[in-house]
């Protein structure tokens, strides 16, 4: 039996992440076993799983002369998360429902002597829109007057990106993903409204924060850590920076105002209400025949194919949009009705790339591919006309992610195309019907094909066969 | 502005010079073993990630008496010669001066 180490699984030496015929172990190293052996005896583990906090986790008996688990001393099965995302893909809300998920599990740890070695917001997974915590190696046991170890980090992987959208105004996500640590005080600092610098919680968490970690002051400051040490941080005081950490969070908000494109799409589209039921039924008829574990929806909106697919059968849908509102919206439904939708921020022209260590630490779309279905609705106008990726290369990319699939062709005459041509040069002799359905039929199996009413949209069901 | 005590030890009779410092380091002996005496451990033994010392000072600031005493200790020079109340440490100049003669 092969087993894959997880790419991202290696700053941590108490154990790793392997990947096994689908299942994901855990192999506990003797640094780690003997605080996760307390976690578990001490009833944290258990406690953080039943209250939906802590990714399910069972205890395995280790093979012995396993060469993938050498060193194990504990071998963990965790439940398989239906998608990983990371944290520049996730909307304000979701990285603030991490946020206060990461502050919760140390308090509840806390109070049963535990303390987390990190604040790593890719230790945080979303089951639809409901934040879940996966290293159970993170539980260490709390030594009274221990620093918080993980409190820069917190700062640089959840406060300072919400501060950045939420005080600045600025969007997290590119910045996130450039720099996929986080984003320093000292960077931060400098977006900040004067108004905002001068409440004394900016000053205590950022400008005092950004200050203290310059490199003179952490210089003339290192013949203070030994006695820093002993003297310890009392057990009070960090429950209390933990649960003003909280408080704080719990507050910030965003909102798109008229920021957002497509947020209200629904309620304004330019095609008919028939149109539209016509589509619906398609879709739905596709995900009751294919049943997929797991659905993509590119180009997801604010939800509503997302949510229609998993009514008529997909198990969990994955939803991608660039537009924050949209997709800010969507999040808020499918918390709203604890869906198993989770929507992401992602542009189709400029999908999540793999990076990190050796560019495979954080897999991009394609290394998370493929999804068991795709839906493509209303996106190859978007990608040819406004974006002139030539209708071959999308065939391809589409079914790259995703063996089968429901993609929608929008012709020329329709108003939605007419008005992004408007005010360009027709460049597209090829965009047209005929063309795409020819490209689509060489490497796909066209299942079902309709013409929406209207007349100006067409909708097609294609199977690829076996993913690419 | 009244002179204050540093600066009258800058300028008088080396006797009282040397028994301010005395005072000075029994004051911060005084100080370490009060702290000493909590009986910490001096740093934690599963730290794989690097705190930083920044944020180590800043959560001895935010969180503790003890800690917050430590640091103003250690910056009370530098904030004693930026209010005024203490000139800037001429010791320096005197060892460099030392040297070369």
């Amino acid at each position: 039996m092969s087993a894959q180490v997880d790419y991202a699984s290696f700053r941590d030496p108490s154990g790793y992440v392997l990947h096994r015929e689908g299942r994901v172990l855990r192999a506990v190293t003797s640094r780690g076993a003997p605080d996760y052996a307390a976690a578990e005896e001490g009833g944290l583990i258990a406690e953080l799983i039943e209250r939906g906090w802590l990714v399910a986790t069972k205890r395995l008996e280790a093979p012995a002369n396993d060469p993938a688990l050498g060193d194990a001393i504990i071998l963990l099965e965790h439940e398989r998360l239906p998608f990983i995302s990371y944290p520049y893909e996730w909307t304000f809300s979701a990285l603030r429902a991490a946020a206060l998920l990461q502050l919760d599990v140390h308090l509840a740890a806390l109070a049963r002597g535990f303390t987390l070695s990190d604040s790593t917001a890719y230790n945080v997974q979303f089951r639809g829109a409901s934040p879940i915590f996966i290293d159970v190696l993170s539980f260490r046991r709390y030594r009274d007057g221990a620093y918080w170890d993980g409190y820069r980090q917190f700062c640089q992987q959840f406060l300072n990106p919400l501060l950045l959208q939420a005080y600045a105004g600025i969007p997290f996500n590119p910045w996130y993903r450039g720099a996929i640590n986080g984003i320093a005080a000292a960077e931060l600092r400098p977006t900040l409204p004067l108004r905002r610098q001068l409440s004394l919680r900016v000053v205590k968490h950022v400008t005092l924060n950004a200050a203290l970690s310059a490199k003179t002051a952490a210089t003339s400051a290192e013949k203070a850590i030994p006695t820093l040490l002993r003297a310890g941080l009392p057990l009070a005081a960090l429950r209390n920076l933990i649960g003003s950490l909280r408080a704080w969070i719990a507050e910030l908000s965003w909102s798109a105002g008229g920021a957002s494109t497509w947020s209200d799409y629904e309620a304004t589209r330019l095609y008919l209400d028939e149109a539209l039921a016509a589509k619906q039924a398609f879709v739905r008829d596709f995900v009751a025949a294919t049943r997929p574990r797991l659905l993509w929806d590119l180009g997801c909106n604010a939800g509503e194919f997302a949510f229609l697919a998993h009514d008529a059968g997909a198990a969990y849908v994955v939803g991608w949009d660039s537009d924050r509102g949209a997709i800010e919206e969507c999040f808020a439904r499918a918390a709203r009705g604890g869906r198993p939708v989770t929507p992401l921020i992602g542009d189709l022209m400029n999908p999540s790339p793999s990076q990190g260590w050796a560019e495979r630490e954080r897999g991009g779309w394609r290394a998370r591919a493929p999804a068991d279905a795709a839906l493509a609705l209303a996106i190859v106008h978007h990608l040819a006309i406004a974006n002139n990726v030539p209708l071959a290369a999308i065939v391809d990319w589409l079914l790259s992610l995703a063996p089968c699939g429901v993609v929608e062709f929008v012709s020329k005459e329709d108003p939605q195309v007419r008005r992004m041509l408007s005010a360009r040069e027709d460049i597209f002799p090829d965009y047209a019907l005929a063309p795409f359905h020819d490209l689509l039929a060489r490497k796909a199996r066209i299942v079902r094909f309709a013409e929406l009413p209207g007349g100006t949209r067409h909708i097609f069901w294609y199977d690829g066969g076996r993913s690419q | 502005m009244t002179p204050s005590v540093d600066d009258k030890c800058a300028h008088v009779a080396p006797t009282r010079a040397a028994k301010s410092m005395r005072w000075r380091r029994v004051r911060q002996a005084a100080a370490m073993s009060a702290l000493l005496s909590l009986g910490l451990p001096i740093a934690p033994a599963h730290a794989y990630l690097d705190p930083g010392t920044g944020s180590i000072l800043l959560q001895a600031l935010l969180g503790g008496a003890a800690g917050a005493a430590v640091i103003a200790r250690l910056y009370w020079h530098k904030i004693a010669t930026a209010l005024g109340i203490k000139r800037k440490s001429p010791e320096p100049k005197d060892e460099v001066s030392a040297r070369n003669g």
